[in-house]
């Protein structure tokens, strides 16, 4: 068994041991349900799925029943299965899960939420990230359509994350969020598409379950009225700023932070110190990872001694990599860091101020005993 | 000829001896409590090097950007013999006059030129203090290298100045202008290039500044002061203020014979 059919196979088995245990309350809450949510994956790790089924208060059984959410459509926890006859679909939307997707969309007044990139490449095909027999991105821009909003959830499906990282296929396979690629608004695959919907992102690799089902919970209750609220609870990057704080950063409410204040930098990753050194970039990062925790807040990544790799962040993984290397190690200028610049520049003066010094002080003393002779 | 007690003149005034003094200070406080906070030299704790360095930051700008500019605009601008006639505004003439002195120029390239020419043993090492006697004022006063240096240490400045106020408050604003996040968004339109965020590129940026006044101390006092001729300017910029043209290291005289005739 190759690795990526042993993934499947055990997401597969992860979903169903889900489903086994939630069948029955699934059920009731899809049955009394009002708000229809559709829930897509284009190119991730399905790791936001997996962080949503981890959470804790409220889980997603308990979001589900008290929000009245009719989960139409979730790729992972829907058992999916679809099946194509001479290239079109067959069955009921019982059997088929695709047929279910399209009802789904046909029918319309939806939150969309997003998992994943969307692949719009080769040549705005959208064919690097196929379903079926149909490319992700003509998935997407039908559910985007019909939607009443959209939720991005996970570094992906709203920056483009790993997807779109730097590397020799990026422009080849041309991946992008939904109203972002990294930090530009321009090139997000909604801009792309000419679709204008109200966007919310909610980046994190994996996002947390608290982002999501809060965020969900906010719209769909009315705390967050659509669109009209949106410009007063979101940062410029659509997140919203009570998760992603705009005035502060992790590194301010760290659990490492008293180090920092007394100058305990560690240099390597068994200390208890500061991780500043060791290329945390909490210092740059806007999350309330350090305030609201993780696994049931119980810890998080600092506080278990690995440094932050700022995955909240537009440009990640590019902005915070290398992940153990401080930002300010990055090359600025030909090639060269802030501490090789500074080397360089106070060489060169040292070795300047020294010869003009040399011949100000010796050499010209001994012109001027030459011209007294 | 001039006589021996009119020779000494004021070089610097109280002022400008206080704003370099001042500057002098506060930017060796800044870059001891920069580099305790950016380093974790365990000297002092965080906060107190935070609180020092910020009282720093505030003296520092005032000085440069309130005091060094009126000494600036203050200079003894002697009037040529244009403005007596008055066939040029005594305005443009001060502007430019300011100018000449304190802007890295054509007159500054060729005392450069000389200074190197001087360095491989060919001629003499150029004059960089240049007073007219009959009109009694400076025409030029600074190195060359100081005058190259001034744009930059201007620049400097600003940046370092521009990307502290983000790092102290990423939502400072003043008079309700959201004066920080104007700067995190001018920085977003550079910092993804160099694969960074906003956030990011600005303290590279403040680290970059920090090692830029490092260095302009090194040449400051490498290349200018460390010089037994130029030593006299010490005294002049700690102490009197004043300078003795008799002496004839660096200085040249203008119009000197015509003031004696006149």
């Amino acid at each position: 068994m190759d690795r990526r059919t042993f993934l499947k196979v055990a997401g597969a088995i992860g979903a169903s041991a889900f489903l086994g245990i939630y069948h029955s309350d699934i059920s009731n809450a899809i049955e009394i349900s009002k708000t229809k949510i559709v829930w897509i994956h284009g190119a991730e790790c399905t790791g936001c799925s997996e962080s949503l089924l981890n959470a804790e208060n409220p889980d997603i059984v308990q979001a589900i029943q008290k929000l009245n959410v009719d989960l139409v459509y979730h790729e992972t926890l829907l058992a999916q299965q679809g099946i194509f006859v001479d290239g079109r679909l067959a069955g009921t939307s019982e059997l088929n899960s695709e047929i279910l997707l399209n009802d789904a969309i046909e029918e319309g007044g939806y939150i969309l939420v997003v998992e994943g990139s969307i692949a719009n490449g080769p040549n705005g095909s959208g064919k690097y990230c196929m379903y079926g027999e149909r490319p992700f991105k003509d998935i997407f821009k039908k559910a985007a359509e019909n939607a009443d909003m959209i939720l991005a959830v996970g570094m992906c499906a709203t920056y483009g994350g790993v997807n779109a990282a730097d590397s020799a296929i990026t422009d080849l396979m041309d991946f992008r969020g939904v109203s972002f690629l990294k930090e530009d608004p321009s090139k997000g695959m909604l801009t792309e598409l000419g679709i204008s919907k109200p966007v919310i992102n909610v980046p994190g690799c994996p996002a947390h379950p608290d982002w999501m089902l809060l965020t969900l919970a906010a719209v769909i209750l009315g705390k967050i009225r659509v669109p009209d609220d949106l410009d007063a609870v979101l940062d410029k990057y659509d997140r919203p700023l009570v998760f992603f704080p705009a005035d502060h950063t992790l590194h301010d409410n760290c659990p490492r932070r008293g180090f920092y204040d007394v100058g305990k930098l560690d240099t390597d990753l068994s200390g208890d110190g500061c991780l500043w050194k060791l290329g945390c970039k909490g210092p740059y990062t806007h999350s309330d990872c350090a305030l609201r925790k993780w696994n049931g807040s119980v810890n998080m990544c600092t506080q278990a001694g690995s440094p932050c790799i700022s995955c909240c962040e537009p440009g990640f993984p590019d902005s915070s990599s290398p992940f153990y290397e401080e930002a300010e190690d990055k090359p600025v200028l030909f090639g060269m860091n802030a501490d090789s610049l500074a080397k360089v520049g106070v060489g060169t003066a040292i070795l300047a101020g020294a010869a003009h010094a040399v011949r100000r002080i010796v050499v010209d003393k001994d012109d001027e005993k030459e011209g007294e002779v | 000829m001039v006589q021996e007690n009119e020779m000494v003149v004021k070089r610097y005034s109280f002022l400008e001896r206080l704003a370099h003094f001042v500057h002098l200070v506060c930017l060796f406080i800044l870059l001891i409590t920069g580099f305790k906070i950016y380093m974790g030299w365990d000297f002092m704790t965080y906060h107190i090097a935070l609180v020092i360095h910020l009282f720093a930051a505030v003296l520092f700008l005032f000085v440069n950007w309130i005091i060094i500019p009126y000494n600036v605009l203050m200079t003894e601008c002697p009037r040529c013999p244009m403005c007596a006639t008055g066939t040029h505004n005594m305005f443009l003439h001060k502007i430019s006059h300011i100018s000449h002195r304190y802007l890295f120029g054509p007159t500054d390239i060729r005392r450069m030129k000389q200074i190197f020419l001087n360095y491989l043993g060919k001629g003499g090492y150029p004059a960089f203090t240049i007073y007219n006697v009959k009109r009694r004022g400076y025409i030029d006063k600074l190195h060359p290298v100081t005058q190259f240096m001034l744009f930059f240490e201007g620049g400097a400045v600003m940046f370092i100045a521009f990307s502290g106020i983000v790092l102290y408050d990423l939502q400072w604003a003043i008079f309700g202008l959201p004066v920080s996040e104007w700067l995190l968004s001018a920085s977003e339109m550079i910092a993804p290039s160099l694969n960074m965020s906003a956030l990011a590129f600005i303290r590279v940026i403040h680290l970059l500044m920090s090692y830029f006044f490092i260095v302009e101390l090194i040449v400051h006092v490498g290349i200018v002061e460390f010089d037994p001729k130029v030593w006299k300017y010490y005294k002049a910029v700690f102490l009197t203020g004043k300078e003795d043209l008799s002496d004839p290291d660096y200085v040249e005289l203008i119009d000197a014979e015509r003031d004696s005739l006149e």
